[in-house]
């Protein structure tokens, strides 16, 4: 008697102990395509007193013998493309980054292509980017380094994935000179999903089900890129990382006041009479979230009533080197920097002629 | 107690023999309770108006992270009644049962943890961490779910358990 339950009970914890072990090695995608499901339940009963034989569960009923019922695995299709954040862009500046990462959360190797798609400009963002191009990130994550990361073909598998296996991307392009502070520009970043090792998309099995065959079902969510282009269960997935320009934005503003009139009156008394000093006084605000540079101003004095004194003073917001020249009757002046939130005020005098 | 003993060595020979018997024919489903297990799916249709049916299929295209409903169907199609029928039910390698799924008319309900070596009701099962601490098993540790059908199945009559689980 108590031998023929201890067999029932066996094979129910030899099966315990198996699953605790399947558990541990699981993927995050899933279980491998192509695996058998199996069950089987156990029924133990009495006629009256008297234990019976244990019962163990048919899967097949129409088929003779006791059948386990099974099913298989079918292959889930599953990826996941991640920003992995903006960047900030100077205008007139070559090579700037924006990072991806893209991870095969399904159940089987597959490869995969790569595409950019552009913001709508006024919808999404406000210009376009130049030379916009794919590199897989090699060196460091979220830098572009040339030589280090390799530049992507469109139409090409950028490489097989493995179930849980994640590459990092980069779409690289240029800033054009055009764009205002604070513009932005949207590009997203779509995965197809091939068969592993080809560039022929992985296709979803239509059609009827078959429980020996392995059949292939989209389970991915719609990507950023839209209806249309990235939907729901399609094989694909994309994500999107917006430019944003950071630039100088200056003003100027200029104001003179006759500071000595040649009789020992200053300001606000003192007349533009001949030989009476005039200061100019020029306000630059540099307003932008970037520092401005290698400012160069210049102004026609009027020569024929005015005479030059050097030497200009540069105000304390007047970063980087400073420096004048005069070369009649263009006064030029050079700053090296104003920075981003400063206000730099030069001051040059002249007497009048 | 000797008496008892005697009793229980002579139904210990009973049940002896009823073994052999067993193996002699074999077959497990010419004895008089079969049991039957049956693994489905759900498949969720939406027509034109946005309404959607609900179909139980048999299982066949499923991908991980959906729900597969296994259905035990036990019959008595002997000529005495059954009675005290426990039925125990592994669950499947690479799937994870899902929490409160568990059910049948008349029975009773326990769950194991230690692949069906001892079992208690969902809110009575613990689990012991490395660290030795305990704490309250959740679905996803069960190795096993039991059923006792607390009432005798009659000749003639079937009832049935069923249980869902997620494919991992």
């Amino acid at each position: 008697m108590k031998l023929f339950k201890s067999r029932g009970r066996m094979s129910a914890s030899l099966t315990g102990l198996l699953l605790l072990v399947a558990s541990a090695g699981a993927h995050a995608g899933g279980t491998a395509p192509g695996t058998d499901i199996d069950n089987q339940a156990t029924l133990n009963y009495k006629v009256g007193p008297t234990d019976q034989p244990a019962v163990t569960s048919d899967g097949d009923p129409g088929t003779d013998g006791n059948q386990v019922t099974t099913f298989k695995v079918d292959r889930k299709v599953d990826l996941t493309m991640v920003s992995n954040g903006g960047a900030t862009v100077v205008p007139n500046t070559d090579d700037q980054a924006l990072s991806f990462t893209l991870t095969n959360t399904g159940n089987d190797t597959h490869g995969y292509l790569l595409s950019t798609i552009a913001g709508l400009d006024a919808t999404d963002d406000d210009f376009d980017m130049a030379s916009v191009r794919i590199y897989i990130d090699n060196g460091i994550v979220g830098t572009y380094e040339p030589g280090t990361d390799t530049p992507y073909t469109g139409g090409t598998n950028v490489g097989d994935l493995a179930p849980d296996a994640a590459i990092n991307l980069l779409i690289v392009a240029n800033t054009p000179g055009t764009p205002a502070d604070t513009e932005t520009s949207l590009y997203h970043l779509l995965a197809q999903a091939t068969n592993a090792g080809t560039t022929t998309a992985t296709a979803e099995t239509a059609g009827a089900d078959d429980t020996s065959v392995v059949d292939t079902a989209y389970a991915e969510a719609a990507g950023s890129a839209g209806a249309g282009t990235d939907d729901t269960q399609d094989g694909k997935h994309s994500a999107s990382g917006t430019y944003t320009v950071q630039a100088a934005t200056v003003t100027m503003a200029k104001t003179s006041a006759v500071t000595d009139d040649g009789f020992g009156t200053g300001t606000p008394n003192a007349k533009a009479i001949p030989g009476a000093t005039v200061t100019y006084t020029l306000v630059i605000e540099n307003t932008g979230a970037a520092n401005a540079r290698d400012l160069v101003i210049t102004d026609d004095l009027q020569v024929a009533n005015v005479t030059y004194v050097p030497s200009a003073s540069f105000g304390a917001g007047c970063t980087g080197t400073t420096s004048e020249s005069f070369s009649s009757p263009t006064l030029t002046l050079n700053v090296g920097i104003v920075a981003s939130a400063a206000t730099c005020t030069i001051t040059y005098t002249v007497t009048i002629n | 107690m000797t008496i008892t003993n005697k009793g229980m060595i002579v139904a210990g020979l009973i049940s002896l023999l009823l073994l052999s018997t067993t193996a002699a024919r074999a077959s497990q489903d010419t004895g008089p309770i079969q049991l039957t297990s049956m693994a489905e799916v759900e498949n969720v249709t939406t027509d034109e108006s946005g309404k959607q049916t609900v179909k139980r299929v048999p299982a066949s295209k499923v991908v991980p992270g959906k729900d597969v409903i296994y259905t035990l169907v036990f019959e008595n199609t002997g000529t005495l009644p059954g009675n005290d029928i426990v039925i125990q039910n592994p669950i499947p390698e690479h799937t994870v049962y899902k929490a409160d799924t568990a059910g049948g008319t008349d029975t009773e309900i326990s769950y194991s943890v230690d692949g069906g070596n001892n079992f208690a009701s969902a809110d009575a099962l613990t689990v012991s961490g490395a660290d030795g601490s305990t704490r309250q098993a959740t679905a996803s540790d069960y190795t096993t779910i039991r059923w006792k059908y607390t009432r005798p199945l009659p000749p003639g009559e079937k009832s049935s358990v069923e249980f869902r689980v997620v494919l991992r």
